[in-house]
This record gives structure tokens, C-alpha cells and sequence, in this order.
């Protein structure tokens, strides 16, 4: 298991170059100005001036050469030396530079991280939390009334897109309830506020419910359904059988036997969906103004700010090989049947 | 066997329906037998006969729905099975009956190792604490003729062949020392040489045990070589039962002479071809208003249709069959 872990872990080294290197000429070769916009007073000379400057006028190679630089050799320096006080000599490189603000790239993304992993890593995990229990008593009690209201809101939970239910949430619970309800709750996710006691964390969890909520219906409506299928696939297999003609508890045979054997694929399937909390939910954000990854990679997308959304892409790119990854390791740590070496 | 030894197990008139979208199925109608102790029971019958939904209604394995065990009665150790709370039953699967299926390669959980799926029934019934359920693990794999059993309690079920497959799951049935053993196909997965090593084996298991068991198979040569008193199932019906010897030699049901012809004879003449049964096998929608072999029967006459015929004593002592035909008279039983 080990050396399948190393092996695979250099083999993803090569993946992830050629990955970083099709994103960029993606993202360069798409038609975008970073200087586009800039207010229309600005005269051409000026803009030529800014994009010299940027180095936006540089040949793609040389482009691409200190973008690998940058991301591979002086921010992980920069933040080794914030860390530990040391002192790596990285004084007078040049960062990473988001080409809207100016700000390294890197720090932009460690302030948009804590919103968006409080809202979506939430919502990942709350929609588990429910995801189970359901599709574990949906595929136990096949076609009863519960199985049928959780088929109903799967269906909702796939096909309603978190535009139309953001939007019906906060009709719902910020205009049609009033301002002085208990159940009342802030339409806009206050990013500025920090959580220092007990009435500023009400405030904090009430402002998440909404985001969280929608986000979390999507992922339930999955990992329930999934739940399902891989728990009836196993409900009827032999070995059922057998631990029932052993004198099994029933609650034992379902939540031990079978729940072990289905969870092998649904484990799988979560952890690959991890990486999705990192991208952000690009449009949940925009609906509740959380000002989060995804959203930081709208405004760089409509900004031609090609070093974020190179930068915010490939991280995306790591974290789903790595997860990959991951996946494929606790596949062979669930099936014994699996063995790697 | 001592002849006039009570039966460990009595099944009479056992009653099993199945609901399903396209109507009912009644794959069980009316089965009577006995077990008694220590003997073996070979139970044969062509594929959709019953006899595993049979042996399935006895300790409550069917899923309700769509099986709806009716009626009959399943006396064991004092009790009905039918009648007793659920808890006690399961008590008796596993702990008082052993079950052993057709598919070693499916039978078995594949993420638990082969230690805690034989330890498991040891915990349930006989409340053994972990090295206790442990030592008697690895006394059970040695009695099944597994080598290096303290080290194999580790290891997954893909790690055995088929046939080790089938000795694990014969030690889980016989981990609480049963006192009847439901073996259902337990060879029909496996090659012919490994079905020989695992009839041994039962053979070896039951003169040290002594257990009783109820064989179902396919195979009448098997069934002649080791059962003591054989069942023949038809249409979810006992049509005949009787000593091995009596059985093979006197049948007085034309559906078992009929299976006693679709033996292939080594001796015979070898261009000869393989006898099968001609026609249908019944459709079990309804309860059994006449002879379920009716159909494929060359000694049918008009009674046939309109009665289902019961066992009658018939040949020699404990031999009765279900037939309106008495093959000694030459014609219709009187009477
Ligand atoms: N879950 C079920 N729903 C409906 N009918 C069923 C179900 N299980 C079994 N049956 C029916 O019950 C009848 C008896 O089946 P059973 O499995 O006992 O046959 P069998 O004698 O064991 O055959 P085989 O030799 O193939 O194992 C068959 O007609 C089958 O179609
Ligand atoms: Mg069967």
C-alpha cells in the first residue's frame, strides 16, 4: 500500500505539470485584456505601458516559466518564512501578483478560504450527515412511504438549481418573515463579521443556514441516492443471508454487514467530492454574496486576471488528483479484496 | 438408527406463499416430514421443486414480504418454530440449526475476515467472550480439515479457494454444535473432485458429531451413497419418502421413477441416449387442486385431475408415496 501510495504520488508529478500547462494556454489563448477593465479615459499608450509592466507582453514560454517559478519555488518559501520566522532569502522576488489588485495571488486566496470552507465544508458535511441515515432506511424499506418522499426530494434536490432555490430561500426566510421573527435570516453573508461570543456566533450560524442549506440539498439528493443503490445492491447478496441464518441481530446484519459492504463505493464518491468544496460554489456564492473562491474566480475571469484564475484552477487541479488519489487508497483500505501491490 | 427415536425436527403441513406483483406463488403446499436424530435426509426434486424455500420457512429466512409462511407447524425441541417471538428463533438459527449454502464464493462477507464471521455465532448464542470464541474458531477450522487454521482466522474470504470456501462456512453451521444441519446444494458450486472432499467431510463430521442433516442436491448419486432416508419434492409437494434402499429399489411415484431413469447408466450401452423427463414443470399459482404431475404422468387417469393425492403408506416400512397409481396392483389404489 505504501510504495503504491509513493508511486503514485510521483506519477502525479508529470500529471500535474502538463495539466498546469494545458490551463495555462487555455487561459492565455482565450481573448482577454487585463487592462479591459480599466476606466476608458486611459489612453493606449498607457494601457501598453500596463501591460509591459504586467508582463502580459512576454513570450508565452517565458510567461509560463515564471508562472512555474513563482508557484512552485517562491510562494511556498514565502510561506514557509511566514510561518517559521525563518529566513529563506525571498526578500526582493517577485510574488505571485494578481494582475486586478496587485496583491499576491496566494494571499487573496487565504483570505477567501475560511468563507468558503465554512459554507460549502458545512453544507458537505451536513448534506452527509443526512445522506446516510436516508439512503441507509430508503434501501432497507424499498418503495414504503419513506423511501417515496425521499426519491421525491432527491428529485428536487438534482433537478432545482441552487439559483432557483437560493432565491426561494431568501424570499422565504428574509422577505416574507419579518425582520423581527426568530425564524428571520440576513439575505447577504456578512463576511466581515467575526465570531467573538455567544450572540456574534448566533449571528454566524444564522447567516449560514441558507447558503448551507441549498448548498446541502445537492449534495443529500447525491450521496443519498448512491447510499441507496449500493445498500439494496447488497441487500440482496448472499452473505446476507448467511449472517441471518447465523442468528445475526437484524439492526446488525443491515448496519454492520451490509452498511460496511455499501459503504466501500460511497466513501469513494465522498472523498472525490471534496475537491468541490474548494471550488467553491461559484453560484451559491453569488446568491448569498458569500465572497468566497468562487467568486474570487468569477470577478478574475471577467477581469482577464490570468495569473488567479491560472493559479485558483490549477490548485483545483492538484486537490482532484489528490483526492483521486486518496479515493483509490481508501478503496484498498474498505475492500480487503483490493490489493496494490 | 434406532427406528422408534423421536424426531428432532417435525415440519407438518408447512404452507409457504409468495405475494408477488404477478399473483401468488404457492412454492410450498402442505410438506410433512420428520428428521430424526442423527440421520440424513437427502432432499432432491427438480429446480423450482421448493426445497429451499422449504427448509427456508423452518427457521424464518424468507424475506415478508413477498413470503408468507401460512400454516403448519415446525416442532423443534418442544417448540414451534411458527409460533415462537422472533428473538428466540433467531436464537435457533445458528445456534440449534446450521445452514449451509449452494455458493461458497458469494456466502461469505467479503470485507470481514473468516475469524469474525466464525466467532460471530459463537458470541450471539453461546455468549463466549473473544479468546474463548477464538480458540473454539480455530477448533472449528481444524475440524474441517483447514491447515494452519490459528493463522487463516485472518484472512479474507478471496483468500480460499471455493472448496475451503464451503469447509468455513460448513464450521459457521456447525459452530455452536447444532443438532440438525440444512445443507442446500452445498456441493453444486464446486468441481467434482472437491464435491467428493466435502461429502467426506460431512460424512467424517457427522459420525463425530452426530448431528442430524437434511441434504438437498441434485444429485441421486450422491443421495444414494450417503443418505439414510430420501424425500422427493415436486411442485412444492413431498411426492415421495422412504429408506434409501427401498427408494432406489421399490419407487412407487412416477415422477421419482422417472428421476431414477434420468440416471445415465455407465454400464449401459453407450450410444444410448440420456432419458429426461417430458413436459412442463407445474405452475404454482394457485393451491393444488390435483396431482401436480399430472401433466407429464404416463399412468394419468381421470382421478388424477380431480383429486391431489396424499401420502399413503406404501412397499416396505416407512415408505409412503403421494400417488393415486399402485404400481404393485398394476392399477388405481382402491380406496
Ligand atoms: N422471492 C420469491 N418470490 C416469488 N417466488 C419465489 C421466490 N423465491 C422462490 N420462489 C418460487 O418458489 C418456488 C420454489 O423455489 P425453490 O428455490 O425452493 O426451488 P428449489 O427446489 O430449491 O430449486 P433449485 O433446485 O433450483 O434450488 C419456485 O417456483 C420459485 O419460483
Ligand atoms: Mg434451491
Amino acid at each position: 500500500m505504501f510504495t503504491f501510495t509513493l508511486r503514485r504520488l510521483i506519477l502525479t508529478i508529470p500529471t500535474l505539470l502538463f495539466i498546469s500547462f494545458v490551463i495555462f494556454m487555455i487561459v492565455k489563448l482565450s481573448p482577454s485584456d487585463p487592462t479591459g477593465n480599466l476606466p476608458l479615459t486611459i489612453p493606449p499608450e498607457v494601457r501598453e505601458q500596463i501591460r509591459e509592466a504586467l508582463g502580459a507582453n512576454d513570450s508565452l514560454i517565458v510567461q509560463y516559466g515564471r508562472w512555474l517559478e513563482q508557484f512552485f519555488w517562491i510562494e511556498p518559501r514565502v510561506y514557509l518564512e511566514r510561518t517559521f520566522g525563518w529566513d529563506l532569502g525571498t526578500e526582493g522576488e517577485i510574488r505571485l501578483l494578481s494582475y486586478q489588485t496587485r496583491s499576491p495571488v496566494m494571499d487573496l486566496i487565504m483570505q477567501r478560504m475560511p468563507q468558503t470552507l465554512w459554507v460549502v465544508g458545512v453544507a458537505y458535511l451536513v448534506g452527509i450527515a443526512i445522506a446516510l441515515p436516508i439512503g441507509v432506511i430508503s434501501a432497507y424499506k424499498q418503495y414504503s412511504v419513506f423511501d417515496q418522499v425521499g426519491t421525491f426530494v432527491s428529485m428536487v434536490g438534482f433537478s432545482v438549481p441552487p439559483f432557483f432555490s437560493g432565491v426561494v430561500v431568501i424570499v422565504i426566510f428574509s422577505v416574507l418573515i419579518s425582520s423581527d421573527s426568530i425564524f428571520w435570516l440576513p439575505s447577504v453573508y456578512d463576511t466581515t463579521h467575526e465570531v467573538t461570543d455567544w450572540e456574534s456566533f448566533k449571528y454566524q450560524f444564522r447567516q449560514m443556514i441558507m447558503p448551507v442549506m441549498v448548498l446541502a440539498l445537492q449534495i443529500t439528493a447525491q450521496i443519498s441516492r448512491f447510499t441507496r443503490a449500493s445498500m439494496l445492491d447488497n441487500l440482496n447478496q448472499d452473505y446476507v443471508r448467511t449472517a441471518r441464518a447465523k442468528g445475526v441481530r437484524e439492526r446488525t446484519v443491515v448496519l454492520l454487514h451490509v452498511l460496511r459492504n455499501s459503504m466501500i463505493p460511497v466513501v469513494t464518491v465522498i472523498a472525490l467530492g471534496i475537491p468541490s468544496i474548494f471550488g467553491g460554489a461559484i453560484i451559491t456564492e453569488q446568491v448569498f454574496k458569500v465572497n468566497g473562491l468562487g467568486q474570487l474566480l468569477i470577478i478574475a475571469i471577467q477581469g482577464g486576471d490570468v495569473p488567479t484564475v491560472q493559479t485558483l484552477t490549477f490548485i483545483f487541479a492538484i486537490l482532484i488528483v489528490l483526492f483521486n488519489l486518496i479515493a483509490d487508497v481508501l478503496y484498498g483500505i474498505l475492500d480487503p479484496r483490493i490489493r496494490y501491490d | 438408527m434406532p427406528d422408534g427415536a423421536l424426531p428432532v425436527l417435525d415440519v407438518r403441513d408447512l404452507k409457504t406463499v409468495f405475494k408477488t406483483r404477478s399473483g401468488e406463488v404457492h412454492a410450498v403446499n402442505s410438506v410433512t416430514f420428520d428428521v430424526k436424530p442423527g440421520e440424513l435426509l437427502g432432499v432432491v426434486g427438480e429446480s423450482g421443486s421448493g426445497k429451499s424455500v422449504t427448509m427456508m420457512s423452518l427457521i424464518g429466512l424468507l424475506p415478508s414480504p413477498p413470503a408468507d409462511v401460512k400454516e403448519g407447524q415446525v416442532l423443534f425441541g418442544g417448540q414451534d418454530l411458527l409460533k415462537i417471538n422472533p428473538n428466540d428463533l433467531r436464537h435457533v438459527r445458528g445456534g440449534e440449526i446450521g445452514f449451509v449454502f449452494q455458493d461458497p464464493m458469494t456466502s461469505l462477507n467479503p470485507v470481514f475476515n473468516v475469524g469474525f464471521q466464525i466467532m460471530e455465532p459463537l458470541r450471539i448464542h453461546m455468549g463466549l467472550n473473544k479468546s474463548q470464541a477464538r480458540a473454539r474458531a480455530v477448533e472449528l477450522l481444524e475440524l474441517v480439515g483447514i491447515p494452519d487454521a490459528g493463522r487463516r482466522l485472518k484472512d479474507y474470504p478471496h483468500q480460499f479457494s471455493g472448496g475451503m470456501r464451503q469447509r468455513v462456512m460448513i464450521a459457521i453451521a456447525l459452530a455452536c454444535d447444532p443438532k440438525v444441519l440444512i445443507a442446500d446444494e452445498p456441493t453444486t458450486a464446486l468441481d467434482v473432485t472437491i464435491q467428493a472432499q466435502i461429502i467426506e467431510l460431512v460424512k467424517e463430521l457427522r459420525e463425530k458429531l452426530g448431528m442430524a442433516i437434511i441434504w438437498i442436491t441434485h444429485d441421486l448419486g450422491v443421495i444414494a451413497g450417503i443418505a439414510d432416508r430420501v424425500m422427493v419434492m415436486y411442485g412444492g409437494q413431498v411426492v415421495e419418502q422412504a429408506p434409501v434402499r427401498e427408494l432406489f429399489g421399490n419407487p412407487q411415484h412416477p415422477y421419482t421413477r422417472a428421476l431414477l431413469q434420468t440416471i445415465p447408466s455407465v454400464r449401459g450401452a453407450r450410444a444410448e441416449k440420456l432419458n429426461v423427463i417430458e413436459g412442463q414443470p407445474p405452475i404454482l399459482a394457485g393451491a393444488p387442486t390435483a396431482c401436480p404431475f399430472r401433466d407429464r404422468c404416463p399412468q394419468r387417469f381421470e382421478r388424477c385431475d380431480a383429486e391431489n393425492p396424499v401420502r399413503r403408506a406404501v412397499g416396505g416400512a416407512g415408505h409412503d408415496a403421494a400417488c393415486h397409481y399402485d404400481f404393485k396392483a398394476g392399477g388405481p389404489h382402491v380406496g
